[in-house]
């Protein structure tokens, strides 16, 4: 199990960001994730695994400096 | 009251306002202020202004945690965000990433700021000014000495840092310091070495211009020495000091270096030097900069994640209504005061599920509340975009009466609009060759590298002019960038000497 937003998601093994973000709803301006803390970025969101157990926030907007 | 006596180092020296002071022969401003309150602007409903106020904070103390970390790494997060994307400035904006990023981002900042220093003010909820206490320089007059570094902050990191190919967290807090010591803008000082070491690597001056200096990217000593020099008005640096504008023209004067090549890769517009972007791959973003009025600064539009990543307007309607709502609304930052970070830095968890979550219009509803708590005049969202445009379009009839404001001042160097050379666009290669083909249907097959810049130069430039024309129709101006007659008037800013300066430039 992983919590994603502070809710639990079923976690499978070498599951990555993108296969969570399909699964999401409306995750259309989701470009950067935190996995425990880590910034991920989109280029990396299909090659990222995500580890059973792990917090991820889903940062909904970059808004630049 | 311990935490009063540690001075912090904040300045405004972006746009030249220290120029400007020092020209009137302005040394220094000096303001003495007694305790701030919610009462301090005599509020109109103050009730309203606390539930206002609690309420923004209250999201802010729960979601920044979860969103940027802003309390804990400042901006530093977006140095990783940046370079993953190919937005981080690195060698004089040549490229938008670099292997050595991680390095001076918020894994390695988070670590070095200090805990006990935040905040622009006492009062921010944000917190996301950091500082870093008992550092030792180990160049210029204060080396050896302990000094307080306030930030740096991601401007100064891409601008001090990888746009010069300095990937050393502590060089770039040594460059912070003295800038802040010196009274100059991290971002003009940044993106004006970056134009001198391209310069230096491609032989357009040499070390005998530069006082023996061998400015190549990386050379953390040179850019520090040039900063002392520009403080002190001495040696190349006070050439340096001078910005990018007017280095364009010494260099090609008096080194014989080549202007044409100069103007491509020299990161300015109106004068300005850029801020930190990559820009090339967001056609919005480029009218974020050149359509700016002070030049190409940010603090008017940030699309680039909305136009690049996002697709989020295709069209050049949408790009235009973008440079439209944006600029209007970042402007009302400015003419109240307020820093816009607590806008759309930190999102509400149901933005998603709003009309316009790019405008994240629930916190531009609170700023409206927050207005019409102080003033006592019920405020829309929309009055607040009403209030940019009225002033938005007088500086612009300013400039215009100062000679500039019109077309041709709107343009940007090609660097910021696509590859100059061919060592960027085989960086890329991929990316601009499908766009060459798919995009712009073009057969590439017999071309090479070279051709392909020129071809992709020509498309990318023509986009930018159509751009310009969407962008100026939808804020009510002439093809020449010029407010009309009819704009004026619906603003409220028809004065004789508005209309005198309008019609001096063949507007009736």
């Amino acid at each position: 199990m992983i919590q994603v937003n502070d809710q639990p998601v079923e976690w499978k093994p070498d599951m990555t960001i993108a296969d969570l973000l399909k699964q999401m709803p409306d995750v259309r301006f989701c470009s950067v994730v935190r996995v425990n803390g880590k910034l991920i970025s989109s280029p990396r969101f299909d090659v990222t695994r995500i580890p059973d157990n792990a917090v991820i926030h889903l940062l909904p907007l970059v808004a630049g400096g | 009251m311990k935490h009063h006596l540690r001075v912090r180092y904040k300045q405004a020296g972006r746009g030249g306002t220290g120029t400007v002071l020092a020209d009137k022969k302005v040394k220094a401003v000096v303001a003495r202020f007694g305790t701030i309150s919610m009462k301090t602007n005599q509020p109109a409903d103050l009730e309203a202004l606390k539930t206002v106020t609690k309420t923004h904070a209250k999201e802010i103390n729960t979601l920044d945690g979860k969103q940027n970390r802003m309390s804990l790494v400042g901006t530093t997060h977006l140095v990783p965000i940046m370079n993953d994307h190919d937005c981080l400035p690195t060698h004089n904006f040549k490229f938008g990433s670099h292997p050595e990023a991680a390095v001076i981002g918020e894994d390695v900042y988070e670590h070095i700021f200090d805990k006990g220093f935040d905040g622009c003010w006492r009062g921010c909820a944000v917190a996301c000014s950091h500082g870093v206490k008992d550092f030792s320089p180990f160049t210029g007059p204060f080396k050896g000495t302990r000094v307080f570094v306030d930030g740096p902050e991601y401007e100064t990191v891409a601008g001090c840092g990888s746009n010069l190919g300095i990937f050393d967290a502590h060089t770039i807090l040594e460059i912070n310091f003295y800038c802040d010591a010196y009274g100059l803008d991290t971002i003009s000082v940044g993106t004006s070495i970056g134009f001198v070491m391209e310069c230096f690597e491609n032989g357009l001056i040499t070390p005998e211009h530069t006082g023996g200096l061998e400015l190549y990217f990386g050379n953390r000593f040179g850019a520090l020495e040039l900063i002392h020099q520009m403080a002190k008005g001495e040696g190349f640096g006070a050439i340096v000091g001078k910005g990018i504008r007017q280095m364009k023209q010494i260099f090609a004067d008096k080194f014989k270096a080549d202007p044409g090549f100069m103007q491509d890769i020299g990161m300015e517009s109106k004068g300005l030097e850029f801020s930190e972007y990559i820009t090339k791959e967001s056609l919005a973003q480029q009218g974020g900069y050149g359509l700016a009025l002070k030049g190409p600064q940010h603090d008017e539009a940030w699309l680039i994640f909305l136009d690049m990543v996002h697709n989020f307007m295709p069209t050049f309607e949408n790009k235009a209504e973008a440079l439209h709502w944006f600029p209007m609304f970042r402007t009302w930052f400015s003419l109240c005061g307020l820093c816009k970070l607590p806008w759309n830095d930190i999102v509400p968890e149901d933005n998603k599920d709003t009309n316009e979550p790019a405008k994240v219009m629930k916190h531009v509803q609170w700023y409206a509340d927050f207005f019409s708590a102080i003033t006592g005049k019920k405020t829309t969202p929309d009055d607040l975009i009403a209030m940019s445009e009225a002033v938005y379009n007088f500086q612009r009839v300013f400039n215009l009466k100062m000679g500039t404001g019109t077309r041709e001042h709107d343009t940007l160097p090609y660097r910021a609009m696509g590859p100059v050379t061919v060592e960027e666009y085989e960086s890329r290669q991929e990316r601009y060759d499908k766009q060459l083909t798919d995009t712009y249907g073009m057969d590439i097959s017999g071309m090479d590298s070279a051709a392909r810049v020129a071809a992709l130069r020509k498309e990318r430039e023509s986009q930018y002019e159509q751009l310009k024309d969407a962008v100026y129709d939808r804020r009510g101006w002439t093809k020449n960038g010029i407010p009309t007659k009819e704009t004026v008037q619906r603003l409220g800013i028809d004065f004789p000497e508005v209309l005198e300066v309008l019609a001096a430039n063949g507007v009736q």
